[in-house]
């Protein structure tokens, strides 16, 4: 079964995948960085708009990596629409709390912050396999058993959405009344087998390591 | 729950996301003492697994909305709370790149929230309760009311978070999340409840026993009791810091009376604590700055009225844990009946 996740780009073969992960990485975190610590302003040459003039800087920045990187605009374009009510929902609270003259401002810094940051993450993760991003993490000084876990989570939790929608397909098959109550319990009762399998696998895996030789360090091929 | 950026301020984000570093660094430190790293394998497995679980969504009750396990109690349940936290952190960055869900900034903001309170403070309210009350209906109990207890908690913390940058007034975040997640906080404890006493009944191996040197006996009252002191520390320290600068507090006051019956009670004491004229200032909706001021320097301050009550709050809670704990310890305890 195929899973739907934001780094669908991540292994194509452009100018921008081909920059040490450890690089993008750092840059990306910079621009983050940059991104969140920058206050609420307006543009110096037209004071009525409400965005500070070092994010503009970064989103020009953005747009040169996508138009550079080879990554679909009509793939960006749908993710940041779909992100969009997300952040709207979120800075739409603080005119409505605030009165509006006070807290539009404050309106347009949220929804620009939450939507620059939110490309900086889609560039990087899809102009770099998820692995290679946290080897250069580690390289960065992350502690080991952070990236070999992460490593791990990432590895495993296709298996797990896969075993829990065929757990889930089995109990639809098998359910003809729905209720509350019912569907509740039937939550905890996906849940529960869910973890105790995740459980056992993790078991056989441990055990499958160790057999091979495992000392508590992971090795990758680290290219 | 998962906090998106721009929405927190710099130093909010700097400062929660220093805590979690450090939560990080500990959790790193205190597995390495205990398993020398070889746990990696089946903390990453299971977070995958946890994450699985998290998607499974159920409808809460009076609402038109569904919500989904947090996971924090049932991860501690299993991992344990060093476990729980670097479980909860991947669980967290994988959303945050992976799924958009929470940004990248407010990492630290977001695993504090879930990650240490509902692992770490999930599980210091969890295992004394379960270890006083005892038996596999204590687990399942200290289970419940933990995973109960940390929704209002974290919401909480949220509404701090949130305040503390002065874009959102406390008490009005506050309020709304703290009720909203009282409600969540049923389903997740109904939830944890339900897998853990299935755990249990299947696999009670797979519930995380803390490796004790035999001279260590637990002492539990002395455990319930620092968990009091935390929670009454955070209520006092953190309470005011967030109500000093909202403008909502007051408007609380007024709906529970309490303010007007001091007033009438005590007129000369604070002759400025008029509330009638605020009413016209948040109207004009200019208070960004000139609301910073504390209202009364008397001893019935916004910020005192907040402590109080967050106390109180705080106080109830702990009686009712030990009560209901108290009432499921009774049953159990009842004597293998020889004589009949």
């Amino acid at each position: 079964m195929r899973h739907e996740y934001l780094d669908r780009y991540s292994r194509l073969d452009g100018p921008l995948h081909r920059v040490s992960a450890t690089l993008k990485l750092l840059v990306g975190l910079v621009l983050i960085l940059t991104i969140s610590l920058t206050p609420a302003g307006f543009l110096p040459v037209a004071r009525e708009v409400p965005i500070s003039l070092v994010h503009v800087g970064v989103a020009v920045v953005l747009v040169a990596a996508i138009a550079f990187s080879g990554i679909p605009w009509s793939y960006v374009l749908l993710r940041l629409t779909a992100m969009t009510p997300l952040v709207l929902f979120m800075a739409l609270t603080v005119p409505i709390s605030r009165g509006f003259e006070a807290g539009w401002h404050l309106m347009a810094a949220i929804l620009a912050k939450g939507l620059l940051s939110f490309t900086v993450v889609l560039i990087l993760v899809n102009t770099t396999p998820f692995d290679r991003l946290l080897s250069a993490a580690g390289r960065l000084g992350v502690p080991q058993i952070l990236v070999a876990t992460a490593s791990f989570m990432y590895r495993y939790q296709f298996v797990f959405l896969d075993e829990l929608s065929r757990m889930r397909r089995a109990r639809q098959a098998r359910t003809f009344r729905e209720s509350w109550l019912g569907d509740t319990l039937g939550a905890a009762r996906l849940i529960g087998p869910l973890l105790v399998r995740a459980f056992e696998r993790a078991e056989r895996v441990h055990h499958a390591m160790l057999a091979r030789g495992f000392e508590g360090r992971v090795r990758t091929l680290d290219y | 729950m998962h906090i998106a950026d721009g929405i927190l301020s710099p130093t909010t984000q700097i400062v929660t996301g220093l805590i979690s570093v450090a939560a990080i660094g500990l959790s790193v430190v205190k597995l390495r003492a205990s398993l020398e790293e070889k746990l990696a394998p089946m903390i990453g497995v299971m977070a995958a697994g946890i994450f699985a679980g998290q998607m499974v969504n159920f409808w809460l009750p009076p609402l038109p909305a569904s919500g989904h396990l947090m996971g924090g109690v049932l991860a501690a349940v299993v991992l344990g709370p060093w476990g729980a936290i670097l479980a909860l952190a991947n669980v967290l960055l994988v959303q945050c790149f992976l799924y958009a869900d929470g940004g990248p900034a407010s990492l630290g903001a977001n695993l504090f929230n879930m990650g240490i309170i509902g692992g770490a403070l999930g599980y210091a309210i969890y295992d004394p309760l379960r270890r006083w009350i005892g038996g596999a209906k204590g687990t399942v109990f200290a289970a419940v009311f933990a995973s109960w207890a940390i929704l209002p908690i974290s919401a909480l913390a949220f509404s701090v978070e949130l305040a503390v940058g002065g874009a959102y007034p406390f008490s009005t975040v506050a309020t709304s999340m703290l009720f909203y997640h009282v409600l969540i906080g049923i389903g997740e404890a109904l939830i944890t409840g339900l897998v853990v006493s299935w755990i249990v009944a299947v696999r009670p191996d797979l519930i995380y026993q803390p490796l004790r040197q035999p001279g260590q006996v637990a002492r539990v009252s002395q455990a319930m009791l620092g968990g009091l002191a935390v929670a009454a520390s955070v209520v006092l320290f953190l309470a005011p810091l967030a109500s000093g600068e909202s403008d909502g507090l007051e408007r609380v006051g007024e709906e529970l009376g309490f303010v007007e019956h001091a007033t009438a009670g005590a007129p000369a004491p604070f002759p400025d604590y008029e509330l009638t004229k605020r009413e016209g200032e948040t109207v004009a909706g200019a208070d960004v700055a000139g609301e910073g001021q504390p209202m009364a320097s008397g001893w019935l301050s916004a910020a005192n009225v907040t402590r109080g009550l967050g106390l109180l709050g705080t106080a109830v809670t702990f009686v009712l844990g030990i009560v209901l704990a108290q009432s499921v310890r009774g049953a159990p305890r009842a004597r293998p009946a020889h004589a009949a």
